[in-house]
């Protein structure tokens, strides 16, 4: 039987769920529309080879887009928050070296066109989003694994 | 509790590690299918397979070139900062008064530290040995990538600086 607090956990951990997943998809639409100009953001950031800008700018925003309707839709709920608690942390670290760097370079977390972005205010937003998914790997039933 | 049921709840982590690296395998796998037919349908001009080419070619262009005669109007407004591109020890050997020294070979060491002596709203004037060096050119790329919007190229560079001070010291 249900009881209230399980159906409130729940909805809860759905609306945790459907703020990752709605951010990971909207961050993804602009890279897939614009892998070009998502590719010279990855440049920017002076920590990849070339070789593997291209194919990142390519499969990065879908992997971004998948992850973020498997979350809202509820399938492989823990594994898709766990991928996504991942890559935020190397999105973070990446933004921290080119903070620490000194470079004022555009992060391209949403927008590929957008002025310099302030790179303290998206580690401030990627480690508010890592909290979220940490909660939904350790609260999220064990059965969604 | 039926035989499935407590399979799937098993709390073994090495089971839910195999689950994981399933789910995850099939959510690379939907990733690469939508790459590939993203890169072959519906992208226009956007090769895989080949190496990433930085925009220097177009970019290196795009900074506006000045002469000495305006480099000698704004050099001594607060706002600018003078950028020698050239090797340290040429640096030291001669350079324009005011002049900072930030090699481009060496910037990603050298930036670090003087990076708080330029600061993004300044303007920026990268200038090198003479109009054929490439190294302001480089340099002005470089910053650009950095963050800064405001970079102009003293293309005469410092042999074009002497030629106007007629001789003049150029060390401070």
């Amino acid at each position: 039987m249900i009881t209230q607090k399980q159906t409130a956990t729940k909805i809860f951990l759905f609306c945790l769920r459907l703020i990752v997943g709605v951010t990971f998809i909207y961050a993804s639409i602009s890279k897939i529309a614009h892998p070009q100009a998502f590719a010279d953001s990855i440049y920017n950031y002076q920590l990849f080879p070339p070789l593997i800008i291209k194919p990142l700018s390519l499969f990065l925003p879908f992997f971004e887009m998948i992850c973020g309707l498997f979350l809202i839709c509820g399938i492989f709920k823990r594994s898709t928050a766990i991928l996504l608690c991942g890559l935020l942390g190397l999105f973070t670290i990446a933004i921290f070296i080119n903070l620490v760097r000194g470079l004022n370079i555009n992060c391209g977390c949403f927008s590929q066109f957008s002025d310099k972005n302030n790179l303290l205010i998206s580690i401030v937003e990627n480690l508010f989003l890592i909290f979220i998914t940490a909660i939904l790997i350790t609260k999220e039933s064990k059965k969604s694994f | 509790m039926k035989k499935t049921d407590a399979k799937i709840s098993k709390p073994n982590g090495k089971y839910n590690l195999k689950k994981f690296i399933l789910q995850t395998l099939i959510i690379l796998f939907l990733t690469l299918i939508c790459g590939l037919v993203s890169a072959t349908f519906l992208i226009k001009d956007f090769s895989l397979f080949s190496a990433y080419q930085p925009p220097q070619g177009e970019d290196l262009n795009q900074f506006e070139e000045i002469d000495i005669k305006f480099l000698m109007d704004i050099l001594d407004n607060d706002m600018t900062v003078l950028i020698d591109a050239r090797d340290e020890k040429l640096y030291q050997e001669g350079h324009i008064p005011g002049a900072l020294s930030l090699p481009v070979y060496d910037f990603e060491n050298i930036f670090l530290k003087i990076k708080s002596k330029i600061p993004f709203d300044k303007t920026i004037i990268t200038y090198c040995i003479d109009k054929d060096c490439p190294d302001s050119k480089l340099l002005a790329n470089k910053l650009f990538n950095a963050g800064y919007q405001d970079i102009f190229i003293f293309k005469a560079g410092l042999k074009g600086y002497i030629k106007f001070q007629k001789g003049n010291p150029i060390i401070e």
